[in-house]
């Protein structure tokens, strides 16, 4: 996983977290979580501060995702999540 | 309603009495220097309920956006039930709601309603004050049938009248 092949590095998964109803949202994301592969980002939109999922990630995943914040409202949201354990 | 409790029943009505208290003590930190905390534990809690009983899971669910003042710019329509006539009515779960927010959230969906249709209220008392409410507001316009009243949970058929 040199930065020369870019080509082979996973690309980012965007979510929308807008279109999806709310009642599945959570679960959406927990897959997309746990798919995430090292040096790959998950790229999310959401309409309020997705703090509760991320207290929910914490429980069930601890320290294992770092979430980083593009914009923060007030109506739009916009974070990448990455994988924060090595594992190497 | 009045068969007699299986071990499983008695114990899945436990736990929810349980849950419930959990969620009114969690609730209180809403606000204070606390909240982060309160967060963290209800998430822990919504983790270990999430698969032996995910209903009681989603209501802690519901106390974390409650507790880190959430607002959604619609309510969810969570689930569907069957009615006698085989049709399903939807469910307005208002348990996690926060109080200030649940007539009006209820009254926004009965607003919404055609002559004949209904949906169904969750709540955690006897939602009977809205009931004066709406008897107050819109007399003659509204059903109102409890299918479960209490002690833990109420379930209100609401209706517009045809």
């Amino acid at each position: 996983m040199s930065a020369k092949n870019d080509w082979l590095q996973p690309q980012p998964i965007e979510l929308d977290v807008r279109l999806i109803p709310h009642d599945r949202r959570h679960d959406i994301i927990f897959t997309c979580l746990q798919h995430l592969k090292q040096d790959q980002q998950l790229q999310l939109i959401v309409d309020h501060d997705p703090l509760p999922l991320r207290y929910q990630t914490e429980a069930l995943w601890p320290g294992q995702y770092t979430w980083k914040y593009l914009q923060a409202g007030p109506s739009v949201w916009r974070l990448t999540v990455e994988r924060s354990d090595t594992g190497a | 309603m009045s068969e007699p409790l299986s071990r499983e029943n008695s114990e899945h009505a436990l736990v929810e009495q349980l849950v419930t208290l959990l969620i009114r003590s969690l609730r209180l930190h809403r606000d204070q220097a606390s909240s982060g905390e309160a967060a963290t534990l209800a998430a822990q809690a919504w983790a270990a309920l999430r698969n032996p009983y995910p209903q009681l899971a989603e209501r802690l669910n519901g106390t974390l956006h409650y507790l880190t003042n959430v607002r959604f710019s619609e309510e969810k329509f969570e689930e569907e039930t069957e009615t006698p006539a085989g049709r399903t009515l939807p469910i307005l779960d208002v348990r996690d709601a926060p109080p200030a927010q649940r007539h009006e959230q209820i009254l926004g969906h009965f607003a919404a309603l055609q002559p004949g249709e209904a949906f169904i209220i969750v709540n955690d008392h006897d939602p009977k004050p809205l009931y004066y409410q709406l008897q107050a507001e819109q007399p003659g316009k509204a059903t109102w049938e409890y299918l479960e009243s209490g002690p833990v949970v109420w379930r209100v058929r609401l209706g517009r009248a045809t």
